[in-house]
């Protein structure tokens, strides 16, 4: 009897300190609640009052819609995305800056994961010795990291991934290439052929490579995306449609990929910086003027894991046979792989690194100038 | 190979032998894509010239150029081919040795290369490949007459330093690349059609649809408009006219800071395309926007003596009073001219900090004082009162404190307010990124002005009814007082009665409230069946209900306007509406809010203005006196020893 009231009293006794622990924690919650409301209408009252007198107290500014336009081209605004660029953002037609005359608006591809350019050490246009080839070089910039060329040794294929250039996050391929390999893999009878499912994948591909394109080009590829998504399956309109897709995907190969190659590091993540050296870049960033040079390339050996980079021929790569860099593992379609293996670019390649000057608009074709291979301003061959 | 030509070669490809040119015309082959939906693609038809250098072969990458440490800049060979291949400017029928010098670009690596001169000639590719002659020297001899002459353009400094290199044409301030604007925009027909555009040119123009007639369709079309949209065009004068070197270096004020602060700038900023842009202001009709002048010389569109003729021109403001160029596009708050604008918005701040400060403060002690779980005595008793008064049969009904029509009323305005609110603070706050994005879901600055307007129409009307049901109910209350043989109040009296009138009593317990609230007092004062807060919240919808309706009509009707009242009564409507719309906002949005929904006493709503039932909490902390008076009513009251 003793016991069951003992044990009665016990769970009375749970019972009153749970009901007393949750009025407690009612109350608490309450009074978090309310604590944040007050900070929220203080902050917004704030707000308001400060918008207020600033309007009454000082001159007004112009509106970053319009005074945030690219006007001189330098190295801060070759590393500002166009997104973080109001006036481009918010304007029909991006202006380019006041020196150059081209339009720029698909230019800017700033690449926030590669610690060579972000560090302050190299600009986005690193390159800068051989007149020949240097811009040919910075061109690869859009498509291919620093370490890839420079860190890689050259004596073995390298192991080579894709990461993302909004997250720095490794992708097994970029959907543009994915669409193209798409589409090229189809024949005259598997077009016709395609299935309602086919057609959702092409365009999931094509919207995804759509989104990962700069604006205009984005905007352009989704068009594409449109008109594949708006026929049936099978007939003469899907047919054209991939038709279409097939000859106007190469235009976005210009550095539209929205990731870039880079090496694949132990952990196997992308290689974005060289291993150990912040340390060497922040003392090197640090130098004063008057640092004496020897100091400066002890730095710099350090900085680049043990000193002079190898540099590399644009015929490791280029070439029919036996490429330094395994495309096809990179996930790059047969009709790409031949356009960048196209024995006329390395031999346009060979000529100028060899310092022999071409001519407008025949190049060197082998054949002479009636040579097919001497494309107008089409496609050639890009990363 | 754009799009057009990829469907050209397919289709001639598999053209079949026995069907007529027509049905079997790329155009209709390419038609049948574009009808499928991609109606920005319906223009790109090929027309342009083509590149006959073969440019174009290297400089179509991204990423094509170099960085010159020495001059600190880059240089940049990128060029978008698809300019060229889809003929998206009018540039595009040039080659590019029309521009720079052959000698230097033919060679691989280049030579260095001299400054282009816009005015030079160059030659332009027509139909069947005539080429002609064109220069632009006749714009350069324009500029020299206008304000913006090589005198005035030669050695801009600017806060980075030189825009442009040594030798560079002055065109490239204002001026790059060429591009046709959409078209559909002039004529929305062409997006109707989509892929229909060229069906009868091509019967006769079978060759030349897709690179003549689609090049001069596009050109044309383009041209119906302004070269740019007004955003853009203002992005182009603000290079200079925003700069702080420039200004200070030429005693100029930032003109485009001023512009964006008025109507025409803000729908600028918020992707309209109607509005005036600065070309329109300060070119006048028929002139050309390269002899642009300063305004002190008589010629210039905007000189005292032609400005007026200016604001009224036929696609402006055409009924309008001459003194409606006394409204300031640029006005600057802190300038001597501007003393009576800025003593009106120093008012309207003021109104602002002092009726939305002591409320604001009323709100955060309250929640204070449920943060720190206060209690007071009438509360405690006022709850059991309506606790009782909700068993009672006729309790709940009678502690309805809003009637259904009020509900009605309040609801039809919270509709109003947030149409009005919605459409209306992106204009005030155009410049965040945040009111393009509200401006764009309404379907662009036009709609949503004309929401604006209707809206606000409609909450007027909805004020005069009001208004009517207030006088209907006061002497409904009257007549029965007379019934009851009550003595009249008289015209005066009556409005004093009114429930929503707020009286000394009501001074003085907002004073106790006060106090009580800052821990200067023990009890708070009772309120009956509305507070203080809600009387001052009304009295706030009645004034602001009033002046934003009268100040938004004059806006609206900006031409009789001008003629009943002048021209710069535009910047004190401007100023009372903006701020006055301001004061609502941010006490209803913060407040009001809170109050009715967010505060822990009546999360997630209050109830009242839905089944106008006040929660038993509410009812009890801050309408003790009407709960009181209905318990008086109803015989109701709450014994001795409950009240101990």
């Amino acid at each position: 009897m003793a016991d069951e009231r003992t044990g009665d009293d016990a769970r009375r006794g749970v019972a009153r300190w749970m009901r007393w622990c949750g009025v407690l924690l009612g109350r608490v919650l309450r009074g978090a609640y309310a604590a944040a409301l007050i900070a929220v209408i203080l902050w917004a009252s704030y707000r308001a009052i400060r918008y207020l007198i600033v309007f009454l107290l000082l001159p007004p500014t112009a509106p970053p819609q319009i005074t945030q336009i690219p006007r001189k081209l330098d190295d801060a605004l070759l590393r500002t995305p166009a997104d973080e660029l109001a006036g481009i953002t918010a304007a029909e037609h991006v202006r380019a800056p006041m020196e150059h005359f081209h339009r720029l608006d698909d230019w800017f591809q700033v690449d926030r994961f590669n610690d060579c350019t972000r560090s302050g050490c190299h600009s986005p246009l690193p390159h800068t010795r051989r007149k020949e080839v240097r811009a040919f070089l910075n061109m690869h910039a859009t498509s291919i990291h620093c370490a890839v060329c420079h860190y890689a040794p050259h004596d073995r294929r390298p192991d080579l991934l894709w990461y993302d250039l909004d997250s720095g996050e490794p992708i097994d391929r970029p959907a543009l290439l994915a669409a193209y390999d798409f589409v090229t893999s189809l024949s005259e009878p598997q077009t016709t052929a395609l299935t309602a499912e086919d057609q959702d994948e092409l365009v999931r591909l094509l919207r995804a490579a759509g989104d990962a394109a700069s604006s205009e080009a984005g905007r352009r590829i989704a068009a594409l995306a449109d008109s594949v998504a708006a026929p049936r399956p099978g007939g003469a309109e899907m047919r054209h449609a991939v038709a279409v897709a097939r000859a106007v995907l190469p235009n976005f190969f210009r550095g539209e990929y929205g990731a870039k190659i880079a090496l694949r590091g132990a952990d196997g993540r992308p290689l974005l910086s060289y291993p150990n050296t912040r340390e060497a870049v922040s003392a090197y960033l640090s130098l004063s003027e008057s640092a004496g040079n020897g100091r400066r390339e002890e730095l710099t050996r350090l900085v680049h894991l043990g000193g002079e980079l190898p540099s590399i021929d644009c015929e490791l790569c280029h070439r029919e046979e036996g490429s330094w860099i395994d495309l096809r593992s990179l996930g790059y379609p047969p009709a790409r792989i031949d356009a960048l293996h196209n024995p006329w670019l390395a031999r346009t390649i060979e000529h100028m690194v060899g310092g022999q000057t071409l001519r407008l608009p025949r190049f060197v074709a082998p054949g002479g100038v009636d040579d097919e291979r001497v494309r107008p301003a089409s496609q050639p061959a890009g990363p | 190979m754009d799009v057009a030509e990829e469907l050209m070669r397919s289709s001639d490809a598999r053209r079949p032998a026995n069907e007529s040119w027509r049905a079997i015309s790329p155009l209709g082959e390419q038609r049948r894509l574009l009808v499928l939906g991609a109606a920005a693609l319906v223009l790109a038809a090929g027309a342009a010239a083509g590149d006959p250098d073969n440019c174009l072969y290297c400089h179509q990458f991204r990423g094509l150029g170099r960085w010159d440490a020495g001059e600190k800049t880059a240089h940049l060979f990128y060029v978008d081919p698809e300019y060229y291949t889809a003929g998206l400017g009018p540039h595009s029928r040039l080659a590019c040795t029309d521009c720079h010098e052959r000698s230097e670009v033919e060679v691989i690596p280049h030579k260095p290369v001299s400054p282009v001169n816009c005015a030079q000639t160059c030659h332009l590719s027509g139909p069947n490949e005539v080429e002609r002659r064109f220069s632009h020297q006749n714009v350069a001899d324009m500029l020299e007459s206008s304000q913006h002459s090589s005198e005035t353009l030669t050695d801009l400094t600017y806060r980075e330093g030189a825009l442009l290199r040594p030798g560079q044409s002055r065109c490239l301030y204002c001026h790059d690349e060429p591009l046709f604007r959409d078209p559909t925009g002039a004529v929305p027909v062409l997006d109707l059609l989509g892929g229909r555009t060229y069906d009868r040119c091509d019967v006769c123009h079978r060759d030349q649809a897709p690179a003549d007639i689609g090049y001069y369709l596009r050109h044309m079309a383009s041209r119906l408009q302004p070269a740019r949209p007004p955003l853009e065009m203002a992005q182009v004068c603000a290079v200079c006219h925003s700069d702080p070197t420039v200004l200070a270096a030429h005693g100029m004020h930032d003109a485009v800071a001023s512009f964006a602060l008025s109507f025409h700038g803000k729908a600028a900023v918020l992707g309209n395309d109607n509005t005036p842009t600065c070309v329109s202001c300060h070119v006048g009709s028929g002139e050309n926007a390269h002899l642009m002048l300063p305004p002190s010389d008589p010629r210039s569109a905007v000189s005292p003596q032609r400005v007026a003729d200016s604001c009224r021109a036929l696609a402006c403001h055409p009924g309008a009073d001459p003194s409606i160029a006394a409204s300031a596009v640029h006005l600057e708050l802190l300038s001597e001219p501007a003393l009576l604008e800025f003593c009106v918005v120093a008012a309207f701040i003021a109104l602002t900090i002092f009726s939305f400060g002591p409320s604001m403060l009323i709100c955060v002690l309250e929640l204070f004082g449920l943060l720190i779980g206060r209690k007071h005595h009438h509360a405690e008793r006022a709850e059991r009162l309506v606790a009782k008064l909700l068993d009672h049969p006729r309790g709940r009904r009678r502690l309805v404190r809003f009637t259904l029509s009020q509900r009605f009323q309040h609801w039809i305005l919270v509709i109003l307010f947030t149409a009005l609110a919605l459409t209306g603070f992106p204009m005030k706050f155009a410049d965040r990124a945040w009111a393009r994005y509200v401006i764009e879901q309404f379907g662009g600055l036009d709609v949503a002005r004309l929401v604006h307007h209707w809206a606000g129409l409609a909450l007027v009307v909805g004020f005069a009814v009001h208004i009517a049901y207030v006088i209907a109910t006061t002497w409904r209350r009257c007549r029965a007082a007379r019934r009851r043989g009550e003595p009249p109040l008289g015209c005066v009296g009556t409005i004093l009665s009114l429930p929503m009138w707020i009286g000394p009593t009501d001074a003085r317990k907002f004073g106790q409230l006060l106090m009580y609230l800052m821990f200067l007092r023990r009890q708070p004062p009772t309120f009956g069946r509305f507070t203080v807060k809600e009387k001052f919240e009304y009295l706030g919808v009645f004034w602001g209900t009033t002046l934003l309706g009268i100040t938004g009509a004059m806006l609206w009707g900006e031409q009789l306007t001008s003629r009943l009242l002048g021209g710069r009564v535009f910047n004190i409507a401007i100023i009372a509406h903006s701020f006055e719309a301001f004061l609502a906002i941010i006490h209803v949005g913060i407040l009001h809010i809170v109050n009715v929904m967010l505060s822990p006493n009546v999360f997630p709503l209050s109830p009242a203005t839905l089944t106008g039932a006040t929660p038993a909490v509410e009812l009890a902390e801050n309408h003790s006196e009407f709960v009181q008076q209905v318990a008086d009513e109803l015989g109701v009251r709450v014994e001795e020893e409950d009240d101990g």
